[in-house]
């Protein structure tokens, strides 16, 4: 079994060709679930792009009912984000949280969100990268990630793409047993996931992919590195079943 | 003359082959030149993201042999060094840890250098601050920065550790005479004393002899060149004896 | 034994400290000769600088005839360089030319003063330097000096510094037989003795200090080389003596 953690919608066209591919590539690959967010609007998405990207998620998931599920995605400076969070996740088909760059997960409008999210027993996934060159504004990293964790021991996270560059982002959450990691995306080095086996161990990674923008990378890291088979497969799935208590 | 080398190194070096980087060649330099204990550290953990995988390998390579000494190196701009450093100080007996602010990028003033600072205070451990590896002429692919003296000299001002300038030149040296008084919590070693004919002796006139250390940066440069201008200088062979190894057991309570 | 092939004297007090320290160093260490220019007038020097430069090299000589050898010092822009070389080896004491940052060691400037030398069967050392930050202009590294040598199979080269970085400048030179090398100054790194012996053997090395400005490096250096006695003798001394004549005379 392989549960993908982390992909996306980038607008609201979800029958398109890109989205078909994606859908194609997790039943080529034998991906069973899909956790997708919708990232409509750019950096600091307004109200309505907040809307389309829930409503676009939501549509997805009616679509592939077997594979889909959805991450509420909001802008923490929103104030209605607490309200949007509680009306998505009366959708049995979300399963957990999504923050991107419109905040840095530490900030203060953050809090309420955490909140949300202890009493509804949902994960929070967090994107992290560490750039030498090219960090945005409100981009958070691993460092901003350990913050909030702390803050709120209680609650559950998910630091994206091992915080970005892992020899930065996982020993910055090790002692931070609230904090998950998926190897989304980019951090395609060879060594990546082993350097994060040896940190964290195998109970605190999630296989993700970042879809449609790449996939099969991932799958290599997961299969490349040398944890034992019962060690991938708390990456591949076991991780994700009890970590997204809806996704049961 | 006895000697302990505070500043060798072994491991890797990436710009150039050095030819005797292995353990056991600073072992025959050790017993070439009397060196009956040297404080080591690792070329990888230099440029490695993650210095602490660096250090098990040169804890690894040296482990068991008593003549070496472990001098952690850390990156202060990497978070977890933390937990790092509570692991070396008590798996691997580290006597200092070296900093490379110049390779890594960062001032004195960075208040992650400082938050290290602080916690070597609570473990009273010496730090050792690199100045550079290299002559900046030198340097093949990328260019490194240098350090202000005037923010080691605050530095030594706030802290009560013991801090070790590694690789100054004759004149940085110099300049910095008044805090090198043995009174001052402050070090230098000799591998950075290649100008001038005799420049310990003249360092001598406004150094205490109780402020300099043999450090030869062995293998990168001649551990000669950092014994000669001690051995081979017009002084008291008491003084000899202190800069040779008696400072360095003080300092590093060997 | 050990000649010392680089050293300098930057002023006209030659009581100085730094040459005091100097000739105290000689005595200390060992070094029976020590090879001396005069860097007069900063970086172009003009002509009286270097008629005082000479004149001044000249004085030292006497003062220590027993260790101190000259290099004739020379702006190869001035049109009198030629006449200034005849004048000054004259003393049988000069025992070779310096050239140092007023031109390139390949310009054309340079061929008459090359010419002389050849003429004459004395070395010309040339100040080299190949440096990542702060090369000056005019500032000649190994790839001129291996120029000016091909131009001029017949004259002898001492080039300085090791190139400065001698992984720039040995390499540069190692197929042209009438250059020599020397260490001294600040290529310092403990490999830049046995990179050099590597490439090119211990028979066109020469030790050099740069006195006053640095001495015991150069030293450790050679001691400290992956090299038989033979071999550091030959770096130490017996090259020097096969490559100036005019030092057995």
């Amino acid at each position: 079994m392989i549960i993908d953690v982390h992909a996306h919608i980038w607008d609201s066209n979800i029958e398109s060709d890109k989205y078909r591919e994606m859908i194609a590539g997790c039943r080529r690959y034998h991906i069973d679930r899909l956790l997708v967010s919708g990232l409509i609007g750019g950096y600091g998405p307004d109200h309505e792009d907040i809307i389309a990207s829930n409503e676009g998620v939501l549509g997805l998931c009616r679509l592939y009912p077997d594979l889909v599920r959805g991450m509420v995605y909001v802008n923490p400076n929103h104030p209605d984000s607490v309200e949007i969070i509680r009306k998505y996740l009366s959708y049995p088909e979300f399963v957990g949280i999504k923050l991107w760059v419109a905040a840095l997960c530490d900030d203060p409008c953050v809090n309420p969100i955490v909140e949300e999210a202890i009493r509804q027993d949902v994960p929070i996934l967090l994107h992290t990268w560490f750039k030498k060159v090219g960090q945005l504004d409100h981009e958070s990293t691993a460092v901003h990630a350990a913050n909030i964790a702390k803050r709120y021991p209680e609650a559950k996270f998910l630091m994206a793409h091992l915080g970005g560059n892992y020899y930065h982002g996982i020993k910055a959450i090790r002692d931070c047993p609230n904090v998950w990691v998926d190897n989304s995306g980019t951090p395609i080095e060879c060594d990546a996931m082993d350097y994060t086996l040896k940190n964290v161990g195998s109970e605190r990674i999630l296989y993700g992919t970042d879809l449609p923008g790449g996939m099969l990378n991932c799958l290599a890291q997961v299969d490349e590195c040398s944890a034992s088979q019962e060690e991938k497969e708390n990456i591949y799935y076991k991780n994700a079943l009890r970590l997204f208590r809806r996704l049961k | 003359m006895k000697k302990i080398d505070i500043n060798t190194f072994t491991g890797h070096w990436p710009f150039r082959k050095v030819y005797h980087q292995s353990p056991d060649s600073i072992r025959a330099y050790m017993e070439r030149d009397e060196v009956e204990q040297s404080l080591i550290s690792s070329f990888d953990s230099i440029f490695y993201n993650d210095a602490f995988e660096g250090d098990e390998d040169l804890h690894a390579a040296i482990a068991g042999d008593r003549r070496f000494r472990m001098v952690m190196t850390v990156n202060p701009k990497v978070p977890g060094w933390q937990k790092d450093l509570e692991y070396e100080c008590e798996h691997y007996n580290i006597c200092a840890v070296k900093v490379y602010p110049t390779y890594h990028n960062y001032l004195l003033k960075d208040p992650d250098f400082l938050e290290l600072v602080s916690v070597l205070e609570k473990k009273k451990l010496p730090l050792m601050i690199a100045l550079r590896l290299e002559d900046p002429r030198f340097v093949y692919l990328w260019s490194v920065g240098t350090i202000d003296l005037n923010t080691i000299r605050v530095l030594v001002g706030e802290t009560t550790i013991p801090i070790i300038m590694l690789h100054g030149l004759t004149a940085e040296v110099q300049a910095l005479a008044p805090i090198l008084d043995g009174k001052h919590n402050f070090y230098v070693d000799t591998c950075g004393l290649r100008y001038g004919v005799f420049p310990v002796e003249t360092l001598r006139k406004t150094v205490s002899a109780d402020s300099i250390l043999y450090g030869s940066s062995y293998p990168l440069l001649c551990a000669k060149a950092a014994s000669y201008v001690i051995e081979r200088a017009d002084i008291p062979e008491e003084e000899k004896e202190k800069m040779l190894y008696q400072n360095a057991e003080r300092v590093f309570n060997l | 034994m050990m000649i010392d092939a680089h050293a300098h004297i930057w002023g006209p007090d030659l009581d100085s400290k730094a040459n005091r320290d100097m000739i105290e160093a000689c005595r200390r260490y060992g070094i029976d000769k020590i090879l001396i220019s005069a860097l007069f007038g900063g970086y172009g020097p003009d002509e009286e600088n270097i008629e005082l430069a000479n004149t001044y090299l000249a004085k030292f000589i006497d003062q220590y005839p027993d260790l101190v050898r000259g290099m004739v010092y020379l702006n190869p822009h001035h049109k009198n360089s030629v006449d200034v070389m005849k004048k000054y080896l004259e003393n049988p004491k000069m025992v070779g030319i310096k050239l140092w940052i007023a031109a390139y060691a390949d310009e054309p400037c340079v061929n008459p003063i090359m010419e002389e030398a050849i003429q004459q069967d004395v070395p010309v050392l040339f100040h080299t330097w190949h440096k990542r930050v702060g090369q000056l202009e005019h500032e000649p590294d190994a790839t001129h000096v291996a120029v000016i040598a091909k131009r001029y199979p017949e004259a002898k080269i001492q080039m300085a510094h090791l190139g400065g970085n001698y992984y720039h400048g040995i390499k540069a030179i190692r197929d042209c037989p009438n250059v020599w090398v020397d260490i001294s100054g600040t290529p310092d790194e403990r490999d830049a003795v046995d990179y050099t012996l590597k490439q090119l053997g211990s028979e066109r090395i020469l030790f050099g200090t740069d006195m006053p400005g640095v001495l015991l490096n150069c030293v450790a250096q050679i001691d400290e080389a992956d090299a038989t006695e033979e071999e550091k003798k030959n770096m130490f001394y017996q090259n020097a003596l096969r490559l100036f004549r005019r030092l057995s005379e």
